[in-house]
Protein backbone atom coordinates (compact mmCIF):
# COMPACT_ATOMS: atom_id res chain seq x y z
CA UNK A 1 0.00 0.00 0.00
CA UNK A 2 1.47 3.30 -0.95
CA UNK A 3 2.34 5.88 1.67
CA UNK A 4 -0.10 8.33 0.17
CA UNK A 5 -2.98 5.85 0.33
CA UNK A 6 -2.25 5.07 4.01
CA UNK A 7 -2.33 8.76 4.87
CA UNK A 8 -5.59 9.07 2.92
CA UNK A 9 -7.22 6.22 4.84
CA UNK A 10 -6.03 7.64 8.16
CA UNK A 11 -7.41 11.09 7.38
CA UNK A 12 -10.75 9.66 6.21
CA UNK A 13 -11.00 7.58 9.38
CA UNK A 14 -10.23 10.57 11.58
CA UNK A 15 -12.82 12.66 9.76
CA UNK A 16 -15.44 9.94 10.21
CA UNK A 17 -14.69 9.52 13.92
CA UNK A 18 -14.73 13.25 14.60
CA UNK A 19 -17.90 13.63 12.55
CA UNK A 20 -19.51 10.80 14.50
CA UNK A 21 -18.67 12.36 17.86
CA UNK A 22 -19.66 15.91 16.84
CA UNK A 23 -22.94 15.08 15.09
CA UNK A 24 -26.05 15.56 17.26
CA UNK A 25 -27.97 12.43 18.26
CA UNK A 26 -30.25 11.13 15.53
CA UNK A 27 -33.42 11.79 17.55
CA UNK A 28 -32.67 15.52 18.14
CA UNK A 29 -34.76 17.77 15.94
CA UNK A 30 -32.53 20.43 14.49
CA UNK A 31 -32.63 22.80 11.57
CA UNK A 32 -30.37 20.31 9.76
CA UNK A 33 -32.87 17.43 9.79
CA UNK A 34 -36.25 19.17 10.17
CA UNK A 35 -38.03 21.33 7.56
CA UNK A 36 -40.51 24.08 8.42
CA UNK A 37 -43.99 22.65 8.93
CA UNK A 38 -46.36 23.28 6.02
CA UNK A 39 -49.31 23.89 8.36
CA UNK A 40 -49.98 24.53 12.03
CA UNK A 41 -52.97 23.54 14.18
CA UNK A 42 -54.23 26.45 16.29
CA UNK A 43 -56.67 25.84 19.15
CA UNK A 44 -59.09 28.77 19.14
CA UNK A 45 -60.22 29.93 22.58
CA UNK A 46 -63.02 32.51 22.95
CA UNK A 47 -61.91 36.16 23.23
CA UNK A 48 -58.24 35.09 23.00
CA UNK A 49 -58.66 34.24 26.68
CA UNK A 50 -55.95 31.86 27.93
CA UNK A 51 -58.36 30.12 30.33
CA UNK A 52 -61.35 29.80 27.99
CA UNK A 53 -62.29 26.36 26.64
CA UNK A 54 -61.27 25.45 23.10
CA UNK A 55 -64.00 26.29 20.57
CA UNK A 56 -62.36 24.59 17.57
CA UNK A 57 -58.96 23.85 16.05
CA UNK A 58 -58.04 25.81 12.94
CA UNK A 59 -55.41 24.44 10.56
CA UNK A 60 -53.66 26.99 8.39
CA UNK A 61 -50.39 27.59 6.56
CA UNK A 62 -47.36 28.10 8.82
CA UNK A 63 -46.33 31.39 7.18
CA UNK A 64 -49.89 32.75 7.28
CA UNK A 65 -50.00 31.87 10.97
CA UNK A 66 -46.79 33.86 11.64
CA UNK A 67 -48.26 36.83 9.72
CA UNK A 68 -51.41 36.69 11.85
CA UNK A 69 -49.39 36.63 15.09
CA UNK A 70 -46.77 39.34 14.57
CA UNK A 71 -49.12 42.41 14.45
CA UNK A 72 -50.75 41.21 17.66
CA UNK A 73 -47.48 40.69 19.50
CA UNK A 74 -45.41 43.58 18.13
CA UNK A 75 -46.69 47.08 17.21
CA UNK A 76 -46.86 47.31 13.40
CA UNK A 77 -45.63 50.93 13.37
CA UNK A 78 -42.38 49.99 15.11
CA UNK A 79 -38.96 50.07 13.50
CA UNK A 80 -38.53 47.37 10.86
CA UNK A 81 -35.50 45.86 12.63
CA UNK A 82 -37.64 45.39 15.76
CA UNK A 83 -40.32 43.75 13.61
CA UNK A 84 -37.76 41.43 12.02
CA UNK A 85 -36.46 40.35 15.45
CA UNK A 86 -40.09 39.71 16.39
CA UNK A 87 -40.77 37.80 13.18
CA UNK A 88 -37.93 35.38 13.89
CA UNK A 89 -38.96 34.89 17.53
CA UNK A 90 -42.59 34.26 16.57
CA UNK A 91 -41.57 31.72 13.93
CA UNK A 92 -39.06 29.84 16.11
CA UNK A 93 -41.52 29.68 19.00
CA UNK A 94 -44.25 28.25 16.79
CA UNK A 95 -41.90 25.86 15.00
CA UNK A 96 -40.83 24.35 18.32
CA UNK A 97 -44.42 23.72 19.38
CA UNK A 98 -45.37 22.07 16.08
CA UNK A 99 -42.79 19.47 17.13
CA UNK A 100 -44.41 19.14 20.58
CA UNK A 101 -48.20 19.00 20.04
CA UNK A 102 -50.70 18.60 22.89
CA UNK A 103 -54.13 17.03 23.29
CA UNK A 104 -56.76 18.64 25.53
CA UNK A 105 -60.37 17.46 25.85
CA UNK A 106 -60.03 15.52 22.62
CA UNK A 107 -58.54 18.45 20.65
CA UNK A 108 -55.01 17.95 19.35
CA UNK A 109 -53.20 21.19 18.60
CA UNK A 110 -49.76 22.73 18.25
CA UNK A 111 -50.47 26.18 19.74
CA UNK A 112 -53.50 28.14 20.88
CA UNK A 113 -54.55 31.68 20.01
CA UNK A 114 -53.70 33.21 23.38
CA UNK A 115 -50.74 34.25 25.47
CA UNK A 116 -50.45 30.61 26.57
CA UNK A 117 -48.48 30.55 23.33
CA UNK A 118 -48.73 33.65 21.11
CA UNK A 119 -51.71 35.90 20.40
CA UNK A 120 -53.15 34.82 17.05
CA UNK A 121 -56.01 36.57 15.28
CA UNK A 122 -56.99 35.14 11.93
CA UNK A 123 -56.97 37.74 9.07
CA UNK A 124 -55.15 40.35 11.17
CA UNK A 125 -51.94 40.58 9.09
CA UNK A 126 -50.66 44.05 8.20
CA UNK A 127 -48.35 45.18 5.41
CA UNK A 128 -45.29 46.05 7.55
CA UNK A 129 -45.45 42.95 9.71
CA UNK A 130 -46.13 40.68 6.72
CA UNK A 131 -43.01 42.14 5.12
CA UNK A 132 -40.89 41.42 8.22
CA UNK A 133 -42.05 37.79 8.21
CA UNK A 134 -41.34 37.41 4.50
CA UNK A 135 -37.93 39.10 4.58
CA UNK A 136 -36.71 36.81 7.38
CA UNK A 137 -38.45 33.65 6.20
CA UNK A 138 -35.22 31.87 5.25
CA UNK A 139 -33.47 32.85 8.49
CA UNK A 140 -33.55 31.07 11.82
CA UNK A 141 -31.93 31.88 15.16
CA UNK A 142 -30.55 28.82 16.91
CA UNK A 143 -27.84 27.56 19.27
CA UNK A 144 -24.62 26.32 17.62
CA UNK A 145 -25.94 22.73 17.42
CA UNK A 146 -28.94 23.91 15.37
CA UNK A 147 -31.56 22.78 17.94
CA UNK A 148 -35.02 24.24 17.35
CA UNK A 149 -35.76 26.27 20.50
CA UNK A 150 -38.86 28.29 21.41
CA UNK A 151 -37.59 31.87 21.56
CA UNK A 152 -39.43 33.32 24.56
CA UNK A 153 -40.40 36.99 24.82
CA UNK A 154 -42.29 39.37 27.12
CA UNK A 155 -43.69 42.88 26.66
CA UNK A 156 -41.20 44.67 28.96
CA UNK A 157 -41.53 48.31 30.01
CA UNK A 158 -42.72 50.91 27.52
CA UNK A 159 -39.95 52.82 25.70
CA UNK A 160 -37.25 51.08 27.81
CA UNK A 161 -34.28 48.97 26.67
CA UNK A 162 -35.21 46.04 28.91
CA UNK A 163 -31.83 45.63 30.61
CA UNK A 164 -33.34 43.07 33.02
CA UNK A 165 -34.02 40.77 30.06
CA UNK A 166 -30.61 40.93 28.42
CA UNK A 167 -28.89 37.53 28.42
CA UNK A 168 -31.92 35.80 29.98
CA UNK A 169 -33.16 34.04 26.82
CA UNK A 170 -36.36 36.06 27.17
CA UNK A 171 -36.60 38.98 24.74
CA UNK A 172 -38.22 42.27 25.74
CA UNK A 173 -40.62 43.36 22.97
CA UNK A 174 -40.34 47.02 23.96
CA UNK A 175 -36.59 46.38 24.14
CA UNK A 176 -36.51 45.38 20.46
CA UNK A 177 -38.04 48.74 19.54
CA UNK A 178 -35.63 50.63 21.79
CA UNK A 179 -32.50 48.92 20.44
CA UNK A 180 -33.70 49.28 16.84
CA UNK A 181 -34.90 52.87 17.04
CA UNK A 182 -32.54 54.47 19.56
CA UNK A 183 -29.37 52.38 19.23
CA UNK A 184 -30.04 51.61 15.53
CA UNK A 185 -28.99 47.97 15.94
CA UNK A 186 -29.83 45.46 13.21
CA UNK A 187 -32.22 42.67 14.19
CA UNK A 188 -29.45 40.07 14.40
CA UNK A 189 -27.65 42.06 17.10
CA UNK A 190 -30.90 42.69 18.95
CA UNK A 191 -31.57 38.95 19.02
CA UNK A 192 -28.01 38.29 20.22
CA UNK A 193 -28.51 40.64 23.18
CA UNK A 194 -31.36 38.56 24.51
CA UNK A 195 -30.31 35.08 23.32
CA UNK A 196 -26.49 35.06 23.72
CA UNK A 197 -24.62 32.32 21.90
CA UNK A 198 -27.40 31.77 19.38
CA UNK A 199 -26.71 32.57 15.75
CA UNK A 200 -28.49 33.31 12.50
CA UNK A 201 -28.58 30.39 10.06
CA UNK A 202 -30.14 30.13 6.64
CA UNK A 203 -32.58 27.36 5.81
CA UNK B 1 -50.48 90.31 -25.62
CA UNK B 2 -47.91 88.83 -23.21
CA UNK B 3 -49.14 91.07 -20.37
CA UNK B 4 -52.75 89.97 -20.98
CA UNK B 5 -51.69 86.32 -20.87
CA UNK B 6 -49.86 86.82 -17.57
CA UNK B 7 -52.90 88.63 -16.10
CA UNK B 8 -55.16 85.76 -17.18
CA UNK B 9 -52.79 83.28 -15.59
CA UNK B 10 -52.87 85.29 -12.34
CA UNK B 11 -56.67 85.25 -12.25
CA UNK B 12 -56.74 81.56 -12.99
CA UNK B 13 -54.33 80.76 -10.15
CA UNK B 14 -56.35 82.95 -7.77
CA UNK B 15 -59.60 81.16 -8.66
CA UNK B 16 -57.95 77.71 -8.38
CA UNK B 17 -56.35 78.45 -5.01
CA UNK B 18 -59.69 79.78 -3.70
CA UNK B 19 -61.32 76.48 -4.73
CA UNK B 20 -58.60 74.22 -3.36
CA UNK B 21 -58.08 75.90 0.04
CA UNK B 22 -61.46 75.07 1.58
CA UNK B 23 -61.25 71.52 0.19
CA UNK B 24 -57.85 70.84 1.76
CA UNK B 25 -58.98 72.32 5.08
CA UNK B 26 -61.99 69.98 5.02
CA UNK B 27 -59.72 67.04 4.21
CA UNK B 28 -57.49 67.86 7.17
CA UNK B 29 -60.41 67.95 9.60
CA UNK B 30 -61.71 64.70 8.12
CA UNK B 31 -58.37 62.96 8.55
CA UNK B 32 -57.89 64.05 12.13
CA UNK B 33 -61.46 63.57 13.39
CA UNK B 34 -62.49 60.35 11.69
CA UNK B 35 -60.99 56.96 12.30
CA UNK B 36 -60.93 54.06 9.89
CA UNK B 37 -61.93 50.52 10.77
CA UNK B 38 -61.12 47.77 8.31
CA UNK B 39 -63.42 44.82 8.95
CA UNK B 40 -62.01 41.54 7.66
CA UNK B 41 -64.77 38.98 7.72
CA UNK B 42 -63.84 35.32 7.54
CA UNK B 43 -65.04 32.02 8.90
CA UNK B 44 -63.65 29.32 11.15
CA UNK B 45 -62.97 27.22 8.07
CA UNK B 46 -60.19 29.58 6.94
CA UNK B 47 -62.10 31.35 4.20
CA UNK B 48 -63.11 34.97 3.69
CA UNK B 49 -66.79 35.88 3.57
CA UNK B 50 -67.96 38.16 0.76
CA UNK B 51 -71.31 39.95 0.94
CA UNK B 52 -71.47 40.03 4.74
CA UNK B 53 -73.43 42.98 6.20
CA UNK B 54 -71.44 45.01 8.73
CA UNK B 55 -73.38 47.42 10.99
CA UNK B 56 -71.30 49.82 13.05
CA UNK B 57 -72.96 51.34 16.12
CA UNK B 58 -71.58 54.16 18.26
CA UNK B 59 -71.75 54.67 22.04
CA UNK B 60 -75.12 56.42 21.70
CA UNK B 61 -76.62 53.39 19.94
CA UNK B 62 -76.73 55.07 16.52
CA UNK B 63 -75.64 53.38 13.31
CA UNK B 64 -72.61 55.31 12.09
CA UNK B 65 -71.71 53.09 9.14
CA UNK B 66 -72.99 50.03 7.33
CA UNK B 67 -72.15 48.13 4.17
CA UNK B 68 -71.29 44.79 2.58
CA UNK B 69 -67.90 43.12 2.47
CA UNK B 70 -66.21 42.91 -0.93
CA UNK B 71 -64.96 39.77 -2.66
CA UNK B 72 -62.00 39.63 -0.26
CA UNK B 73 -64.25 39.87 2.80
CA UNK B 74 -63.32 43.52 3.49
CA UNK B 75 -65.48 46.44 4.55
CA UNK B 76 -63.96 49.80 5.52
CA UNK B 77 -65.92 52.05 7.87
CA UNK B 78 -65.11 55.70 8.58
CA UNK B 79 -66.39 56.70 11.99
CA UNK B 80 -65.94 59.77 14.21
CA UNK B 81 -63.15 59.62 16.77
CA UNK B 82 -63.78 60.59 20.39
CA UNK B 83 -60.70 62.47 21.37
CA UNK B 84 -60.26 63.32 25.02
CA UNK B 85 -57.49 64.29 27.37
CA UNK B 86 -57.44 60.85 28.96
CA UNK B 87 -56.93 58.94 25.68
CA UNK B 88 -54.41 61.23 23.99
CA UNK B 89 -51.56 58.78 24.73
CA UNK B 90 -53.37 55.77 23.28
CA UNK B 91 -53.95 54.78 19.68
CA UNK B 92 -57.62 54.10 20.45
CA UNK B 93 -59.77 57.25 20.41
CA UNK B 94 -63.14 55.90 21.48
CA UNK B 95 -64.89 52.64 20.72
CA UNK B 96 -67.82 51.34 18.67
CA UNK B 97 -69.71 48.06 18.54
CA UNK B 98 -70.63 46.15 15.39
CA UNK B 99 -73.00 43.44 14.22
CA UNK B 100 -72.00 41.21 11.32
CA UNK B 101 -74.49 39.00 9.49
CA UNK B 102 -73.99 36.84 6.39
CA UNK B 103 -75.96 34.20 4.55
CA UNK B 104 -74.94 30.74 5.68
CA UNK B 105 -73.48 31.94 8.97
CA UNK B 106 -74.69 32.69 12.48
CA UNK B 107 -74.73 36.35 13.47
CA UNK B 108 -71.94 37.89 15.51
CA UNK B 109 -71.75 41.01 17.69
CA UNK B 110 -68.31 42.53 18.19
CA UNK B 111 -68.05 44.75 21.25
CA UNK B 112 -65.57 47.49 22.10
CA UNK B 113 -63.83 47.95 18.76
CA UNK B 114 -61.13 50.60 19.14
CA UNK B 115 -61.33 53.59 16.79
CA UNK B 116 -57.83 54.40 15.55
CA UNK B 117 -56.33 55.95 12.43
CA UNK B 118 -56.58 52.46 10.96
CA UNK B 119 -58.00 49.65 13.07
CA UNK B 120 -57.89 46.14 11.65
CA UNK B 121 -60.82 44.20 13.02
CA UNK B 122 -61.05 40.52 12.06
CA UNK B 123 -64.51 38.96 12.51
CA UNK B 124 -64.64 35.17 12.36
CA UNK B 125 -68.18 33.92 11.69
CA UNK B 126 -69.44 30.49 12.66
CA UNK B 127 -71.12 28.55 9.81
CA UNK B 128 -74.72 27.41 10.30
CA UNK B 129 -74.73 23.73 11.31
CA UNK B 130 -77.86 21.75 10.41
CA UNK B 131 -79.35 19.65 13.22
CA UNK B 132 -77.23 21.46 15.82
CA UNK B 133 -77.71 24.41 18.13
CA UNK B 134 -77.18 27.63 16.14
CA UNK B 135 -77.05 30.97 17.94
CA UNK B 136 -75.45 34.40 17.64
CA UNK B 137 -71.93 34.66 19.01
CA UNK B 138 -70.02 37.51 20.56
CA UNK B 139 -66.41 38.61 20.33
CA UNK B 140 -64.27 41.49 21.53
CA UNK B 141 -62.69 44.31 19.56
CA UNK B 142 -59.08 44.04 18.46
CA UNK B 143 -57.44 46.07 21.22
CA UNK B 144 -53.68 46.29 21.20
CA UNK B 145 -52.08 44.57 24.20
CA UNK B 146 -49.82 47.63 24.47
CA UNK B 147 -52.83 49.99 24.75
CA UNK B 148 -54.26 47.60 27.32
CA UNK B 149 -51.09 47.71 29.43
CA UNK B 150 -50.94 51.51 29.09
CA UNK B 151 -54.59 51.83 30.13
CA UNK B 152 -54.04 49.79 33.29
CA UNK B 153 -50.75 51.53 34.14
CA UNK B 154 -52.33 54.96 33.81
CA UNK B 155 -55.12 54.36 36.33
CA UNK B 156 -53.02 52.22 38.68
CA UNK B 157 -50.47 55.04 38.81
CA UNK B 158 -53.18 57.63 39.41
CA UNK B 159 -54.32 55.65 42.45
CA UNK B 160 -50.69 55.17 43.60
CA UNK B 161 -51.04 51.40 43.64
CA UNK B 162 -48.06 49.28 44.57
CA UNK B 163 -46.59 46.51 42.45
CA UNK B 164 -46.89 42.89 43.58
CA UNK B 165 -43.83 40.83 44.50
CA UNK B 166 -41.57 39.80 41.58
CA UNK B 167 -42.64 36.61 39.76
CA UNK B 168 -40.02 33.84 39.54
CA UNK B 169 -38.86 33.51 35.93
CA UNK B 170 -40.16 36.96 34.93
CA UNK B 171 -37.16 39.28 34.62
CA UNK B 172 -38.97 42.56 35.21
CA UNK B 173 -42.78 42.30 35.14
CA UNK B 174 -44.98 42.18 38.20
CA UNK B 175 -48.69 43.02 38.19
CA UNK B 176 -50.21 45.88 40.13
CA UNK B 177 -51.36 45.18 43.67
CA UNK B 178 -54.72 46.12 45.15
CA UNK B 179 -52.84 47.99 47.88
CA UNK B 180 -52.06 51.70 47.64
CA UNK B 181 -48.66 53.07 48.52
CA UNK B 182 -48.54 54.94 51.81
CA UNK B 183 -48.82 58.71 51.51
CA UNK B 184 -45.26 59.18 52.77
CA UNK B 185 -43.74 56.91 50.09
CA UNK B 186 -45.53 58.59 47.13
Amino acid sequence: MSWFRRVGFAMTGAALVSGWSMAPPVHAQTIFNTPYPAVIRVAIRAYNNPTAPILYVQTLGFEEYCEDVLPNEWIPSWNEEALKAGAIAVKMFAWYWTLHPRTENGWTYDVDNTTNYQTFKYLSGQYKTDLAVQQTWNMVFVPPDGAIKPLQYRQGSAHRPGYAYIGTYIMSQWGTEYWAKVAKLPFTQILSLFYPGYQVRWV
Amino acid sequence: MMRRFVRCLGWLSLVLSAMVMPLSREAQVYASDRGEIEFRVGSSTSTTVAGARVIVINHEGKIVSTGLTDTQGLFIAHVPMYKAKWNERYDAKGVVNAIVVADGYNEQAVFVIPITEHTIQPVILQPIRPNARNAPSVSLGNFSSYDLAGYIDRYASELHLKRQAPIPGEPSYSPWSAQQASTSSR
